[in-house]
């Protein structure tokens, strides 16, 4: 949770207009109120679109005892199909400093694995349902053809999941054994196709090496760690410095 | 299999030698693979997007594949050695003709192969794929003979059903263990997004396509034996835990 609220006040300060948050047991989907509490009022949100953050975290390890994903959540479309996550939006900071820019409210996305594949098949029997009601009215069948782009409006537009521009993967609890390799954990497949990815595994490495001989409960608590600042000025730096060529 | 442009600015070489330069990579690194007895290896050797690119290096990446595809395949060459059954996986009906010819050729010629799969990834996007596959599986729940089953076929549509549908999976593809990205690029760029966005190490090297070799490799899948093996070990001591309570 302090890594979320932590990441919320950055992105706010850089002025950055959507950040979303996975995990994918749906720990933080069950705090939402926390995250509510300390600093939210929930309202219709607006799409934007600049840079997107994203805030993935892989799952703890199994010796962790966490109760099951909410189901569903108050951002269902019923027409188009169903991406069902949660969208708070958080008011902008009062800052003096920052008179000069406009300020800008946060739209957070908190997902769990819901968003992911099942959400593509939700969407999948929408669309055969609408496609099942114009043949039934007589809607000449030229055979059935889906494009990209029509896909894509659906995932991605109106009440869906937009892309990401940067995703950035911290694990709250590096393993006591060795440095996990990357891994997206079931992030929602199709929002990632051009999404820099950022992952600083080799600094826990070498934390998770100094805590090789501590007795295995205590060194989990020891090794997990927040999202700190330091990361975050990384990950930026590799955003920036990122050439997108897009197949050219 | 990203770089080859890059690599050949940076050696004052023209583009298209880039490209024959990681085609010669692709021969080395496929070869590592079989030896090591990896049964499936899939590559991008080519996206939808890259028709975007100057007419004359399209061109040239057009006559590549025709020659190297028959190459690969022909008898004696590295596929028939290993037994391995080339699909190539895309939209092939955006090739012109000569290519779209070469590979149903090459494919006739290694249909036989069962110890290894190659797929070569061309012209792909994987939202192509993902779309293709919802596609077919809409198209199958529609069809009239499915009007009157007892359970609705629309909501047989799972992930899984998804999932089944993929070219890649269709044609024998097991699930992805490793996604290697070459070039120090730190994206999917449209490549298996489906695949690999769970149960997959991603692994990003610095290193231009055309010079990849075993010494970038080999860590790699050092990582992932050893990643396997401490599954396993964790496995291993929850089950005895769990036996001596």
């Amino acid at each position: 949770m302090k890594s979320i609220f932590r990441a919320i006040s950055w992105c706010q300060q850089l002025g950055i207009p959507q950040l979303s948050v996975y995990d994918v047991e749906g720990i933080i989907l069950n705090n939402v109120e926390t995250i509510r509490e300390g600093v939210v009022t929930e309202s219709p949100f607006k799409d934007s679109e600049f840079d997107r953050r994203h805030i993935h975290y892989p799952p703890t390890p199994p010796s962790s005892d966490y109760s099951e994903s909410r189901p569903l959540s108050p951002q269902e479309d019923v027409s188009g199909g169903h991406i069902p996550f949660l969208t708070l939006c958080i008011p902008p900071l009062q800052s003096a400093s920052r008179a000069s820019k406009t300020p800008q409210s946060l739209t957070l996305n908190v997902l769990s694995r819901e968003a992911s594949k099942p959400a593509i098949a939700s969407v999948a029997r929408a669309i055969a349902r609408t496609e099942r009601r114009n043949s039934k009215f007589g809607v000449k069948d030229h055979g059935f053809k889906l494009s990209v782009n029509n896909l894509e409006s659906y995932l991605e537009e109106k009440n869906g999941l937009a892309p990401p521009d940067f995703m950035i993967i911290h694990p709250v609890h590096p393993s006591k054994y060795h440095r996990s390799p990357i891994g997206l954990h079931g992030y929602p497949p199709w929002q990632i196709r051009l999404t820099e990815i950022y992952c600083n595994r080799f600094r826990k490495q070498y934390e998770a090496r100094l805590m090789w001989f501590l007795p295995s409960h205590v060194s989990s608590t020891l090794l997990s760690s927040s999202f700190t600042e330091w990361e975050f000025r990384e990950a930026l730096d590799q955003f920036a410095s990122a050439e997108f060529r897009l197949g050219k | 299999m990203d770089g080859n442009r890059r690599y050949a600015r940076g050696k004052g070489k023209l583009v298209q030698e880039g490209h024959g330069d990681g085609y010669l990579a692709l021969r080395r690194v496929l070869e590592i693979c079989l030896r090591l007895n990896i049964r499936c290896v899939s590559v991008y050797a080519f996206a939808i997007d890259n028709f975007k690119r100057p007419q004359e290096e399209v061109t040239a990446l057009m006559q590549l594949a025709e020659s190297k595809l028959m190459e690969l395949c022909s008898h004696g060459d590295l596929l028939q050695e290993y037994g391995v059954k080339l699909n190539v996986i895309g939209r092939r009906s955006l090739f012109p003709e000569s290519v779209q010819a070469a590979v149903r050729k090459a494919e006739e010629l290694t249909e036989g192969n069962n110890r290894s799969i190659l797929n070569v990834c061309m012209p792909y996007s994987s939202r192509d794929e993902i779309t293709t596959a919802v596609e077919d599986c809409i198209r199958e729940v529609l069809a009239p003979a499915n009007d009157f089953m007892s359970n609705d076929p629309i909501e047989e549509i799972s992930e899984d059903t998804i999932n089944s549908h993929l070219m890649s999976v269709k044609q024998g593809s097991p699930p992805l263990d490793i996604l290697v990205r070459t070039s120090g690029v730190k994206r999917l760029s449209d490549f298996m997004l489906w695949q690999c966005c769970e149960n997959t190490q991603l692994h990003f090297s610095n290193t231009y396509w055309p010079d990849f070799g075993l010494f970038d490799f080999v860590p790699i899948i050092l990582e992932w034996q050893r990643s396997v093996w401490f599954r396993r070990q964790d496995v291993w001591l929850r089950d005895s835990h769990s036996r001596n309570r």
